[in-house]
């Protein structure tokens, strides 16, 4: 065995053992059709690459990124598979084995939880489980790494393995199995009767595999007329069978204890309270930002601050002077490209702890209990509590945010879940308030951010609101959710997963941060008069300009505010890059020269502006993944500037009569 | 009766789960919930908010009118 995939249910420990397993793995683009990252990782010591997959529960799928995983057993070569099963949830889990099973692949069954299993007194015969199913059955822990030693030598020894499973279900049934699998000549000999039994079950993925063959019309008269001779649905009489066949192990092999009652069973009880859910998440929330910003991401920023506008910024003035590089030269690099990406780069610790906590949220299982406490409410407005999810990981980054709204399986709600996404507010917007917040609101820096991101929730729910009842008229919904047990999650995984989401801001900074800092220099560099004109005579003045015009009503009128406003597009964070290199000065001083242009009530509605005006370059294109149309990327581009100007305006206007 | 009716705690058996959306049904299949199987209600939303389950140990988040398509009947 070679190329292994690892498969399983969601939230069994499938991401904890990809880890343990691999030491370095790679994202090699997306599953087709679908956005789902393509993960692979090469396994420790031995000369063997694992395919992560997406959670399943079944091959049979109901929502896109579901479908993954049946397409990529049909088209993929793979040479074995290895399938994670939670121990202390053995019957669930064990559906997705059996789909598998049939598929006579060599397969190595991971028994995880063993521990989580044995708090709640459960115990598997495992040597009889193996010679039962007739694969490999290792238990394991794959938190702590237990039993992993288990996996590498069944992976050595297993590479010859041969795998008949073979499940008999019903006479009339497989009859049918057998017609069809004579008709499948273009499936691998192996994997027809797996085929087969898909197909019957109306797994909607074989349906579109199958659909261009000469006989699949014969297929679907075998599969109509088999439902009407035995008058149930055949997906429903074969998980029947395949549900006895799972009792019967069940009770020879499975022992179940009393268990214990597990602790978090009442801290459960507390978090997910009707009344008490609510404020704990918004206090758990503020928390969240109070350590981002205050305690300890600010903190580490400002060392950071310092040292780049300081020390940084000298050595390099200084060296190259020392080695007597022109006079354009050195103001490119020290006033375009330090003060530009130096500006967004000292915002990386405060961007860091964000994704760690929204890491820490997703991996302790809290995040699921947030979707149920607050699907009362996302129903109200047009959305299911699941939507509370990618808005939450859009407070880090819009990118991710729209590409979780892939866990909604009704297409209208992720549509509507992608349009209002970007509301709320990233990360890149945040050196924009923390520029702001420190020149105009020093001493309510955090009341005015949190202001922030509660009008960025609030208006995502009212657009909701409008859109369902208007453009996305909704169908019927489903909403379902997992609650998985809580557990401590491994400090690897929790790194693994903030620098996942984090490296990508890295890159930006290099790459469209970098570009977008040239480009903006030279445009303040050179003028219809010649080179090294006043900023005021530059081009880049007179495009603001023309753009800033619009601006006038929202008290920001200037071609200042209108050029950052355009790099913004490129990247939030370009604004505060372009307005350090407007201004031609570093972030500390930037604060008070900004005072000349701005007042507090114009700054605030700059800042409101800037929360909803656009969805920046980088989401723009994940919006176009995710929706697989034009006509929606132009709206979700478009409309939010038509609704940040709306608010500007009623923000400026109201703040206006009070002060 | 319908399982939205239980009382907190109370362990029930599903009966009937005809009325119930096929993508949904999919989902609760594949989460072993079928007639015949014991469900246990454990929290309740307020105002008609999303309520949560067990079955055999797992958790499952559902909403009110799901929970009305689903028949029970008493141990």
């Amino acid at each position: 065995m070679r190329r292994l995939a690892l498969i399983g249910n969601p939230n069994i420990g499938k991401t904890s053992l990809f880890n343990t397993l691999t030491n370095s793995y790679e994202y090699v683009g997306n599953w087709s059709g679908v956005t789902v990252e393509k993960k692979v990782g090469q396994v420790k010591k031995l000369n063997k690459e694992i395919i992560d997959l997406p959670g399943v529960y079944t091959l049979n799928p109901i929502s896109r990124d579901e479908s993954v995983v049946t397409t990529f057993l049909l088209e993929e070569q793979i040479d074995g598979l290895l399938n994670i099963i939670d121990a202390s949830n053995f019957e669930r889990n064990m559906q997705l084995t059996l789909d598998l099973l049939e598929l006579r692949k060599p397969i190595i069954i991971c028994l995880n939880m063993m521990d989580v299993a044995k708090k709640k007194g459960i115990s598997i015969n495992i040597e009889k489980l193996q010679s039962t199913l007739g694969v490999p059955v290792i238990p394991i822990v794959a938190r702590t790494g237990k039993g992993i030693e288990g996996i590498y030598q069944a992976l050595e020894s297993t590479s010859q393995l041969e795998q008949h499973f073979t499940l008999t279900y019903d006479t009339p049934i497989e009859t049918a199995i057998a017609t069809i699998e004579d008709l499948l000549q273009n499936v691998a000999a192996e994997q027809r009767r797996w085929c087969a039994i898909q197909f019957l079950m109306g797994n909607q993925a074989i349906d579109a595999f199958l659909q261009n063959e000469g006989y699949f019309h014969k297929i679907q008269t075998i599969r109509t007329a088999l439902a009407n001779e035995i008058g149930e649905s055949l997906s429903g009489a074969i998980t029947n069978q395949r549900d006895s066949y799972i009792a019967t192990i069940k009770n020879e092999l499975v022992i179940q204890e009393k268990s214990e009652k597990q602790w978090t069973e009442h801290i459960d009880k507390v978090l997910t309270h009707p009344v008490l859910g609510v404020p704990i998440f918004l206090a758990l929330m503020y928390f969240m930002f109070q350590a981002t910003f205050a305690w300890i991401g600010g903190p580490l920023s400002d060392l950071l601050d310092r040292f780049v506008g300081g020390p940084f910024s000298e050595t390099v003035y200084n060296g190259l002077t020392a080695i007597g590089a022109s006079s354009f030269i050195i103001h490119l690099i020290c006033d375009g490209i330090i003060a530009g990406v130096g500006g967004v780069i000292v915002f990386i610790p405060q961007i860091f702890v964000l994704f760690f906590f929204i890491s820490l949220l997703e991996d302790s299982g809290y995040m699921a209990r947030i979707a149920v406490v607050m699907d009362r409410l996302m129903e109200f407005f047009g959305l299911n509590g699941k939507a509370f999810i990618p808005m939450i990981i859009s407070f880090g980054c819009n990118v991710p945010g729209i590409m979780a709204a892939r866990t909604i399986e009704q297409p209208k709600e992720r549509l509507l879940t992608i349009l209002v996404a970007p509301f709320m507010s990233c990360s890149a917007r945040l050196p924009v308030y923390a520029l702001f917040g420190a020149a105009f609101f020093a001493k309510h820096q955090s009341l005015v951010v949190l202001s922030l991101y509660l009008l960025g929730i609030v208006i995502a729910l009212i657009v909701t609101k409008l859109l369902s009842m208007t453009l996305l008229k909704n169908e019927t919904s489903v909403f379902f959710v997992e609650l998985p047990s809580y557990h401590m999650p491994q400090l690897k995984t929790l790194w693994r997963s903030t620098w996942e989401k984090g490296k990508g801001f890295l890159r930006k900074a290099g790459t469209i941060i970098f570009a977008g800092s040239v480009i903006i220099w030279l445009l303040s560099y050179i003028g219809p008069h010649g080179t090294n004109v006043a900023m005021d005579e530059s081009f880049l003045a007179m495009i603001g300009g023309a753009f800033g015009v619009l601006f006038i009503p929202l008290g920001f009128g200037t071609w200042q505010a209108g050029a950052s406003l355009i790099s913004g597009f490129l990247a939030k964070e370009v604004i505060v890059s372009t307005m350090a290199i407007i201004y031609g000065v570093n972030e500390g001083v930037l604060s008070s020269t900004m005072t000349t242009h701005f007042n507090a009530l114009s700054a605030y509605t700059f800042l409101v502006f800037v929360l909803l005006y656009m969805p920046c370059l980088a989401t723009v294109g994940a919006i176009k993944r995710e929706t697989q149309s034009t006509k929606w990327t132009l709206f979700a581009t478009i409309y939010p500037f038509v609704v940040a100007y709306l608010i500007a305006l009623v923000v400026y206007t109201i703040g206006n009569l009070f002060i | 009766m319908d399982l939205h009716a239980v009382q907190l705690g109370e362990k029930v058996k599903v009966k009937d789960l005809q009325q119930v959306d096929a993508l949904l049904m999919k989902r609760l299949n594949a989460f072993g919930i079928k007639e015949g199987c014991q469900v246990c209600m454990v929290q309740k939303g307020w105002f008609s908010g999303a309520c949560i389950m067990e079955c055999q140990g797992q958790k499952i988040g559902l909403r009110k009118k799901d929970l009305m398509n689903i028949k029970v009947e008493q141990l």
